[in-house]
């Protein structure tokens, strides 16, 4: 387990529902973009989340970033949850756990040179005096293999892989223990997709980094992570260690997921075709579930762990197994 | 003119195109060449599958074929002959009873390609209307039947729904219902599930595979995901830059890949390394970047390129049977 010593980030009991205003015709509702989600991010580890679009991962990205205020819930740093953080230390979380972006073309400013984006953070954080950030800028477009003669160029300079490049010397410029990446693959192609791989899985040999890695893309997942935990409609219904959510899973959506890849359908149940629906008291994943039973429509099962070290949130969880 | 690949079933292939070119005004060069005298043929219920990055042509092969190519892009070379009837030279009056009756396509995103104000069952009977001699209560029996038909739950509702009200997977099947109302012959399904979750996905192509035996269609599948074509494709095409690289059957294709780029792409997938090791990686940038025009447009991110490979086009020539190589390198017969 690389799971040692305390985790740099907690999530604990995270809620967010947004509120959707009365329209002529609809009454007020309110959408559980995440309803509940506990997550332990350890040091130097790579935790993939994995789920389809509109499932909470991005908003929940985006609450451990503090671009959004949680409903209800806490965000613990090193064993503060952030609302009690002072402001010394707040400035030291905002420096220790960075983001990169799903869209390298979207998340740099068009009208600053690459050089002086990646020196921003350095500057706001005061981490090296003016005469030094050169240097250190140069030091990083080194290390995401960008030629330091590019300082003045501009965005738009750039193609989608030097693009996310960029955005990744952005984020390891204050020297972060954890780097959130929500989608850093999906706008690039094949032959790129392996470049940037290769770019944060050697930066996080060298800077000990933590990541939490937000894909749909199992291979990617696969590929990368130590630990996985998948999501569906804002709750994490299976957690575990990556080998073992993909050689036994104990969840029907996990297991949809895995029938989904191209070539690795095997004999695994596939899901009945059907709406997302998270009405009533019942599983979430009910309509869509080959295995549902009457307990299914009574009571949304709890992550529990079912063996060791791997959690998933399922009645029927034993017949998985032995299907899988 | 290069040798076609020799494809079974039927004497004529359903489709052929040979030598097409389609360019665009670029500021760099003259012209700039998205396709670039690409050939291909297709029988009778088979599927092709064109696989390659953004920006390689794909997606303009797909349009020229339709000859949907927008301007300022135009086809200035090469035939497209559907059933032996050349589509460059038809009339736009003709070619409109083709399209959409002969030969159909679906494309990338259902999220923009459905008229937002029209409802969803109108846009399906607007097709049968022009393209079948049949009643507008027929054609809407017809529509209805045909959501049906790829899966729409409650077609009858959904008929009188908006593209708003419906989810990307569901937009996806009235488009497939569109694209099949006239039982084509053909169908171009231009990345037809990328814009989609993943189980959806899975679950429109597995819609495609069923259609295509019940109606006995041939497919071009445009892809970037080789998994995709793995499982469906008879032939596999794999461009770069406008050209075709390499071209056979898929299960050749995938076992044994001659050109360096195909080998390229496939080695850089993560599930063909163990986890947490280092994927093998293309050099350099996004396509033709860094291509002079001349020579093989790969050769500035080739491993194994030479002087040849910068200075002479190689021509597309079969390696072994069925199997095309556009590679200086790559065996010769």
């Amino acid at each position: 387990m690389s799971t040692n010593g305390s985790p740099i980030l907690e999530v604990r009991d995270l809620h967010k529902s947004f509120e959707q205003k009365a329209g002529p015709l609809l009454p007020a509702r309110a959408v559980k973009a995440v309803a509940g989600v506990d997550l332990r991010l350890y040091p130097g580890e790579t935790l993939g989340l994995a789920g389809e679009s509109g499932c909470g991962k991005s908003t929940l990205a985006k609450m451990i970033m503090g671009l959004t205020t949680p409903s209800s819930g806490e965000i613990v740093f090193k064993g503060t949850p952030l609302q009690m953080l002072s402001s010394n230390s707040l400035a030291d979380f905002r420096k220790t756990v960075q983001m990169v972006f799903q869209d390298p073309f979207a998340s740099l400013n068009p009208r600053m040179r690459i050089g002086e984006i990646i020196a921003e953070p350095m500057n706001i954080h005061r981490i090296a005096p003016a005469t030094e950030i050169r240097e250190r800028v140069a030091r990083l477009m080194q290390m995401v293999g960008i030629s330091p003669e590019l300082y003045d160029r501009y965005p738009h300079e750039f193609s989608g892989g030097q693009r996310q490049r960029i955005g990744i010397a952005r984020a390891i410029a204050v020297s972060p223990q954890a780097i959130i990446a929500d989608e850093p693959l999906s706008a690039l192609d094949i032959s790129i997709q392996a470049q940037i791989i290769n770019l944060l899985q050697e930066l996080q040999q060298s800077l000990k980094l933590a990541y939490l890695l937000i894909s749909h893309d199992l291979s990617v997942i696969r590929h990368m992570s130590d630990r996985v935990a998948i999501m569906y409609l804002g709750k994490i219904v299976e957690e575990g260690e990556s080998e073992e959510i993909f050689t036994r899973c104990l969840h029907p959506y996990t297991e949809a997921l895995l029938a989904a890849i191209p070539g690795e359908g095997g004999q695994r149940r596939k899901p009945k075709s059907g709406e997302m629906l998270a009405n009533g008291s019942g599983c979430p994943f009910l309509g869509r579930c080959p295995y549902a039973g009457e307990i299914c429509r009574q009571a949304a099962p709890r992550l529990e762990e079912k063996l060791h070290g791997h959690s998933a949130a399922c009645h029927f969880s034993k017949d998985i197994f032995l299907t899988g | 003119m290069t040798p076609l690949p020799s494809t079974n079933k039927a004497e004529i292939p359903l489709l052929q195109v040979r030598d097409l070119t389609v360019q665009f005004p670029s500021a760099k060069s003259e012209q700039f060449k998205a396709v670039d005298g690409l050939s291909l043929s297709l029988g009778h219920g088979e599927t092709l599958a064109l696989v390659g990055e953004s920006g390689c042509g794909k997606s303009a092969t797909a349009l020229a074929i339709m000859r949907l190519t927008r301007k300022p892009g135009i086809i200035t070379g090469g035939e497209v002959l559907l059933e032996g009837r050349s589509l460059l030279e038809l009339p736009e009056k003709e070619l409109q009873l083709l399209r959409g009756g002969t030969y159909s396509m679906i494309f990338q995103e259902p999220m923009t390609s459905l008229n937002p104000v029209l409802k969803a069952g109108f846009q399906v009977t607007e097709g049968i209307v022009r393209h079948k001699k049949i009643s507008r209560k027929e054609a809407e029996r017809e529509a209805v039947r045909l959501l049906e038909q790829v899966g729409i739950p409650s077609p009858r509702e959904r008929y009188h729904a908006y593209p708003h009200q419906l989810s990307g997977g569901m937009k996806q099947r009235v488009m497939i219902a569109m694209a099949l109302a006239c039982r084509p012959k053909l169908l171009i399904a231009d990345e037809p599930t990328t814009a989609l979750d993943v189980t959806i996905q899975a679950e429109i192509l597995e819609l495609i595979d069923r259609l295509k035996s019940e109606l006995e269609m041939s497919l071009i599948l445009i892809t970037h995901n080789l998994g995709i074509v793995a499982e469906r494709a008879d032939m596999t095409m794999v461009m770069y830059a406008g050209r075709v690289m390499e071209t056979a059957p898929t299960a050749t294709l995938l076992a044994n890949p001659l050109h360096p780029y195909t080998r390229g792409l496939l080695a850089s997938l993560p599930q063909n390394s163990p986890p947490h090791t280092r994927l093998p990686t293309i050099s350099g940038g996004d396509s033709c970047n860094g291509w002079d025009g001349n020579g093989c447009p790969f050769s500035p991110r080739c491993p194994g390129s030479d002087g040849p490979c910068r200075t002479a086009r190689p021509d597309l020539v079969e390696a072994e049977t069925g199997h095309m190589v556009s590679c200086w390198k790559a065996p010769r017969p």
